[in-house]
């Protein structure tokens, strides 16, 4: 981000490096001298509100000693998000051991994904990464077993929690339609917790890493065969939970990003994060990059080096790491394709400028139709 | 056993409804039972709304098994699976 652009907006450049930022690292302390030019806090309040990254901001405000940057009340608005996303975090680390548990006692294999996985790894178990739910991958040939176990571990299929009742209610037809005719997932599966701090659990199955009707599939045999134990964390020390190994556990969280960045009909629902970019920035520098090799491997045998490779660039383009240079993506860095999104129907669109400028800016982007793009019939649902 | 969409054409409302989710039809004409539904516009949010307004139109719910996007190719396909669903009922 140039100097003109910083002084331009520095409530967005002070966002970007609280995503990455952890006490004493570089970033961090660009953070705090950044933060001396903001002049509009309600800015930043709801950029970090939109991204899910408002536990980091009130983190980073107490860690260095700025808090009054926001006005009293709302300090303690945004304190408050912090300590709920503490307790969250505890509840939900708590529930993923007794639900990974509970399916592996049945003989089902299971890994963790995203937050649960990663945060205690990624965000040095601060609790400062939001995360909505409990994200499990599981062998597409065991998904029913796992919809059958979920239950008897008290969970309901195809739910979603009424906010008005606290009940939980059954999802429209619509969209439990939309998983059986389009199968990667299972539809949501939840429970009341009136013993947690949360009002309810909610469980995401996945038995893909792509997505269905793709040319690009990871064998997902290969994915699980090997499981290891990450820790879980927060307010459960020494604890650990199964997940996927580290190549797959960063495709995954490139593929998701993709997924909710490339597709209209997730871009229109809740475009992608500036989060799900420092995710993978985290996974990279932490852990991943140590395992090039092996990643590289997966994408060569898997064809889905094009989707890494558009996640990558932009990640690179926001935070200025390499990515695509290191796991050799450059070939796939074609123009058209880092732009394009599919439609609904199947029809390729684009969009217009840098992804900073897509997060920053506030509602979905403008698609408009093109023509073509390299690989985008490969990652497109196939049809017929 | 007689496959029922070669016997029992489907009544005007099932081709008003699928029609209405087809942005490639042209009104007036009509539909052929091996007319591909997904070349004549039929998308994913199509698809699930066209799914949705047969349920309602004839009071059926389509059973987990027959929803696959194959179900959904052609008029023949498709109104074999409601066919089906109705003699459930």
């Amino acid at each position: 981000m140039s100097a003109a652009e910083v002084g331009s907006n520095p409530e967005w450049r002070l966002l970007e490096l609280v995503s990455i930022a952890d006490p004493g690292s570089a970033a961090f302390g660009e953070a705090v001298e950044v933060a001396a030019s903001v002049v509009d806090p309600d800015e930043l309040l709801a950029q970090a509100a939109r991204h899910a990254l408002l536990p980091a901001l009130a983190d980073f405000l107490a860690e260095a000693g700025l808090l009054s940057l926001m006005p009293h009340q709302t300090q303690k608005a945004v304190l408050g998000a912090l300590h709920w996303n503490r307790l969250k975090t505890t509840a939900f680390c708590a529930e993923a051991i007794r639900v990974t548990d509970g399916l592996a006692a049945r003989g089902i294999t299971v890994a963790t994904t995203k937050g649960v996985a990663s945060h205690a790894l990624l965000y040095d178990d601060r609790g400062t990464r939001h995360f909505g739910d409990i994200d499990l991958m599981v062998l597409p040939e065991q998904r029913h077993e796992v919809a059958a176990a979920l239950t008897e571990l008290g969970y309901a299929g195809g739910k979603s929690f009424d906010n008005r009742t606290g009940e939980l209610v059954d999802l429209p037809r619509s969209v439990t339609a939309m998983y059986r005719l389009y199968p990667d997932h299972l539809p949501h599966f939840l429970r009341l917790a009136p013993e947690s701090a949360v009002p309810y659990h909610m469980v995401d199955i996945a038995f893909s890493l792509t997505w269905y009707g793709t040319a690009w599939q990871v064998p997902m045999d290969d994915a699980l065969a090997t499981i290891q134990r990450n820790p879980v964390g927060f307010g459960e020390p020494g604890a650990t939970v199964p997940a996927l190994t580290t190549p797959y556990s960063f495709l995954f969280v490139v593929l998701h990003l993709f997924r909710e960045g490339w597709f209209a009909r997730v871009i229109n629902e809740k475009d992608a994060r500036l989060s799900q970019f420092a995710d993978v920035w985290r996974f990279w520098n932490r852990l991943a990059r140590a395992q090039a090799a092996e990643i590289i491997a997966i994408m060569a045998s898997s064809g889905i080096a094009p989707a890494v490779a558009w996640v990558c660039h932009h990640v690179d383009q926001l935070y200025g790491s390499s990515m695509v240079s290191e796991l050799e993506l450059g070939a796939y860095c074609d123009p058209q394709w880092l732009c394009s999104a599919s439609s609904p129907d199947g029809s390729l669109q684009s969009w217009h400028g840098q992804f900073r400028r897509r997060l920053r800016e506030r509602g979905a982007p403008k698609l408009v139709p093109a023509h073509e793009a390299p690989f985008a019939v490969e990652a497109q649902v196939q049809r017929r | 056993m007689t496959d029922p969409a070669e016997t029992v054409p489907w009544p005007k409302d099932f081709e008003n409804v699928v029609a209405e989710q087809l942005t490639g039809f042209t009104v007036g004409s009509s539909l052929a039972g091996d007319t591909n539904l997904i070349d004549l516009g039929l998308d994913s949010l199509r698809m699930v709304r066209l799914l949705v307004a047969i349920e309602d139109t004839f009071d059926i719910t389509l059973p987990d098994a027959v929803l696959s996007l194959e179900t959904f190719q052609t008029p023949t396909s498709l109104w074999a699976a409601v066919s089906a669903a109705q003699a459930q009922r």
